[in-house]
């Protein structure tokens, strides 16, 4: 029971940004969301609005503003998590708030407009906004679920001691092939200069790496070494073969890691930008709105 | 058994340092941590690597004390056992160790750095190697080319067009401009659509009703209107403005409508008022960029309005009780089709002068029309007698031929009214006004005012060569009656003449009505003027035309059903039909009787324009709900 109590402890000081404070940003925006949804039956619903203008109502102007000024607010942990605190507003309290009432802007944008689109700005700001979610949507997933399996791949050690190991392989590598003839030598070389940890954008998110030189100088090495008899010559192509294998099982750990790693961050690519875009047509979207009243 | 540990540090141009000393653990760990009997100073390093054990004579196991592996003899394990004898050589990072046996049965670990193995792994190159950012691209520098990018295009270039271009460059302004239109126009206004200016005329203000009447004001003038025809076909309008006009005035509009019963509508249109989107503006109702721009077969061709898409109000919303909020209205209540006040038609009650009395007096006061004219529909109708003896003798040749009908005088025009009964063309082919022939041509007394047929007279005679011989001929029909006048002198003609029409039994008197000069024996006599309506009801917009409105069942024109002409003596007669007679078909349904037709206030009433005809441009307009009637 003692151990359970432990357990529980554990659990609560490792609490993550989804479960924070048992779920109080998740109950407020709901609590938001409901609030609008019923704005909106109050006022067009029961209006019996026969008239697909949302915008000069009350619940247009409502939930225009409400959604705007989440946006901006939202926009506001870039700059929030550059600042360390550890009150109420804890960065991890700020998170889940951010992931909640950024998921209630689904509901809130989405009544706001009335359900009419077309290829204008007002759409086109709805749409970044939901590019925006949606990245962000990914963006907790991934956050959930990656970081344990990030920190079991890596086995404890460091991203520099992973380059420092491929580094030393690598040196001795060049030593030991120097028995090899030239093209095995090549080979090597090839392998020791040519080989890209992370490689391209594709190479990192699918941790495909089939033209690697390293992959490539074993995979011929070993061939020839099993039609060579034993002798100095194969001595010496045992060695290099070993340190190939070596690096290659590191670099696949390593390349795993970065695959792992790139998921956690490939969604800020669309999020991040996007949300600056998204601002720029939402300000588009309210000065056009009144602009042309 | 015990380990010693030579360490020889290489020097660049200098002596190796050898640094020898007995370790005291009968066990060493090898690792980076200073706490590892042999410190290794390399990253590749952990920090407590392995262990070394003696496990018999002459040999020795290695083993990882966690997941990373080591290099035995060229091989990468986790654990070796090695024989002394071999010189087995470890690799730990960039560190070599070599075993070998040392003095008094000691093990000797010599430790050595690798040559070459500078350390290369800086921050920078971890970051490369690990961060997407370098296989991708900035997300800061995208972030702002995109945002700035949305800023200028979407923002500053539709304002700068409309600050500097004023809409001068219709190309320009629609590429600008359009990204904000939140839905296609109606397809009234579809030509309007690269014209935002058109209507939004001033930054950050409503439209106003001016944008709308620019084109729609009603009640122009021919020149005024033709102006602004040309203006709308300057705009591209394939079509001819349709004049708005109100039904009544704007305020009165206004005060008359009621309260809206619905609460949640009520606070949406105080909120608009306060947000300067006031809800008595024309775009207040007739709502634009809210259709789908498609038709209903999703083709190109634009959807019609429908009704649902721009009325506000009901009619009747504002036309029951009406009398509470505007106390001095005239108009009675309307709340549905049965409920409908009796016609109260316009009647001509008299005259002033020369301009008519109006006035509404509703059918079952029994009206009568002083209309100013001596006539009656019986005799002209009738099968038999003087008038179908006449037009029977007339002859086909002259569109006659046969007892008179109704369309003999009354022509269907094409507003759906009539055109208007004229002396000449539906009533002289027997009412003849000529009352002498000279040189074989008929001479004709003007129609319409007693002094111009005097001083046609006084011409007349006037130039008679032979004024006291009779005139050539003088025709009997149907007046001037008395072949010869008494005197001989031109003016005893003239002035006989004048009588012979204008006194009682004369030529005129058939169908109008003279008062005696003041003087005796002058000649101005004065004529009752005459009104003939045209349109009874002119809020209403009763069409002829419509076929039910003038076939009985078996598709044959009639008027009779409605107009009870046959049995009219007098023309003060008022024959409108009552409306009940509306009523055996308006408000039934298809089942009750085949010509069933609506109960819809729109179906005879307009909500602009309420007092014009139903032109068929407006019906055209209607049926294609361009723009709506109500």
């Amino acid at each position: 029971l003692a151990q359970q109590r432990q357990r529980a402890k554990a659990a609560a000081s490792h609490e993550s940004f989804v479960r924070h404070a048992h779920f109080r940003w998740l109950k407020v925006a709901v609590l938001v969301s409901l609030a609008v949804i019923a704005g909106f039956i109050a006022t067009l619903v029961l209006a019996d609005f026969r008239l697909r203008h949302t915008g000069s109502t009350w619940f247009g102007y409502t939930s225009g503003t409400i959604g705007a000024m989440l946006i901006v607010w939202l926009a506001l942990l870039g700059v929030r998590k550059r600042v360390m605190t550890d009150d109420a507003w804890s960065l991890k309290a700020w998170v889940s708030a951010h992931v909640y009432l950024g998921l209630s802007l689904i509901v809130i944008a989405t009544l706001h407009s009335g359900l009419q689109f077309g290829w204008n700005i007002h759409t086109l700001a709805y749409a970044l906004m939901m590019l925006v979610i949606l990245s962000g949507i990914f963006g907790m997933t991934v956050y959930v679920i990656i970081p344990q399996k990030l920190s079991d791949n890596r086995a404890e050690t460091t991203q520099k001691q992973m380059l420092e190991k491929i580094h030393a392989l690598d040196v001795r590598l060049l030593d030991v092939a120097r028995p090899l003839d030239q093209s095995q030598a090549a080979l090597v070389t090839r392998a020791v200069r040519g080989t890209r940890i992370g490689g391209n954008f594709w190479q990192r998110l699918t941790n495909s790496h089939a033209n690697c030189p390293t992959g490539n100088a074993l995979k011929v090495l070993a061939a020839a070494r099993s039609r060579m008899n034993d002798g100095t010559q194969a001595k010496a192509l045992d060695q290099v073969l070993s340190l190939l294998e070596e690096k290659n099982l590191t670099l696949t750990k390593a390349r795993r890691y970065i695959r792992l790693r790139s998921l956690l961050e490939v969604w800020l690519f669309i999020h991040i930008p996007t949300t600056l875009a998204l601002i720029a047509a939402l300000t588009a979207h309210i000065v056009s709105v009144f602009f042309f009243w | 058994m015990s380990f010693i540990l030579r360490q020889i540090s290489k020097r660049v141009g200098a002596p190796d340092i050898v640094r020898e000393k007995p370790l005291v653990a009968t066990e060493p760990v090898i690792g980076r941590g200073s706490d590892c009997d042999i410190q290794l100073t390399d990253l590749a390093v952990s920090l407590r690597h392995a262990v070394m054990k003696q496990s018999g004579p002459g040999r020795v196991t290695v083993e990882s004390l966690g997941a990373e592996n080591f290099e035995a003899n060229g091989k990468f394990v986790t654990s070796a056992s090695l024989a002394l004898a071999d010189s087995p050589v470890l690799g730990f990072g960039s560190h070599v160790l070599t075993l070998s046996e040392g003095e008094n049965g000691a093990i000797l670990v010599l430790a050595t750095a690798r040559e070459n193995t500078a350390p290369i792994s800086a921050a920078d190159d971890q970051k490369r190697a690990f961060s997407l950012k370098y296989a991708l691209f900035s997300q800061r520098r995208l972030a702002w080319i995109t945002g700035v990018f949305i800023v200028l295009a979407c923002l500053l270039f539709p304002i700068g067009v409309f600050v500097i271009d004023h809409n001068q460059h219709q190309t320009i302004s629609a590429a600008a401009q359009r990204q904000w239109s939140s839905g296609p126009l109606s397809p009234g206004h579809h030509f309007l659509e690269k014209n935002c200016e058109a209507c939004h005329q001033q930054a950050f203000v409503s439209v106003k009703d001016t944008a709308c009447l620019s084109c729609h004001q009603a009640g122009l003038d021919k020149q005024a209107a033709a102006h602004v025809e040309a203006r709308s076909r300057g705009l591209g309008s394939p079509f001819p403005p349709d004049p708005a006009g109100d039904h009544a005035p704007h305020d009165r509009l206004m005060a008359a409508a009621p309260p809206d019963p619905n609460l949640a509508r009520r606070i949406n249109s105080w909120v608009a008022a306060t947000f300067s989107h006031p809800n008595n503006r024309c775009a207040s109702c007739h709502t634009e960029h809210v259709g789908t721009g498609k038709g209903a077969d999703s083709s190109k061709t634009h959807a019609p309005v429908t009704p649902n898409e721009i009325k506000r109000n009901d009619c009747k919303d504002c036309h029951t009780n009406l009398k509470e909020r505007l106390p001095d209205t005239k108009i009675a209540d309307a709340p549905d089709w049965g409920r409908h006040p009796d016609f109260s038609p316009v009647i001509t009650t008299g005259f002033r002068g020369d301009t008519p009395v109006l006035q509404r007096i509703a059918l079952s006061a029994m009206p009568v029309e002083k209309d100013g004219l001596i006539f009656g529909h019986d005799v002209h109708l009738s099968a038999i007698g003087g008038v179908a003896r006449q037009a029977l003798e007339l002859g086909k040749a002259n569109g006659y031929g046969a007892p008179l009908t109704c369309a003999n005088c009354h022509r269907a025009a094409p507003d759906g009214g009539f055109v208007p009964v004229d002396m000449k063309t539906n009533c002289e082919a027997c009412h003849s006004l000529v009352f002498a022939r000279k040189n074989g041509r008929d001479q004709l007394l003007p129609h319409g005012h007693p002094p111009e047929v005097v001083a046609a007279l006084k011409v007349y005679y006037a130039n008679q060569p032979n004024f006291s011989a009779t005139p050539e001929v003088f025709m009997g029909r149907p007046g001037l009656r008395g072949s010869a006048p008494k005197a001989g002198r031109a003016m005893d003609y003239v002035a006989d003449s004048v009588r012979a029409a204008f006194a009682p039994g004369g030529t005129c008197t058939t169908c109008h009505t003279f008062m005696k000069p003041a003087v005796a024996g002058a000649l101005d006599y004065k004529i009752v003027p005459v009104r003939i309506t045209s349109r009874y009801l002119p809020w209403g917009d009763f069409n002829h035309n419509v076929p039910e409105h003038h076939l009985d069942a078996n598709g044959a024109t009639t008027c009779k059903s409605c107009h009870k002409a046959e049995s009219s003596k007098l023309s003060q007669d008022v024959l409108l039909p009552k409306i009940a007679e509306c009523d055996t078909c308006h408000g039934k349904t298809k089942g009750e009787i085949a010509t069933a037709a609506g109960s819809d206030c729109a179906e005879c009433h307009g909500f602009h324009n309420t007092g014009l005809p139903a032109s068929p441009r407006r019906q055209q307009l209607a049926e294609k709900a361009l723009i709506r009637t109500q």
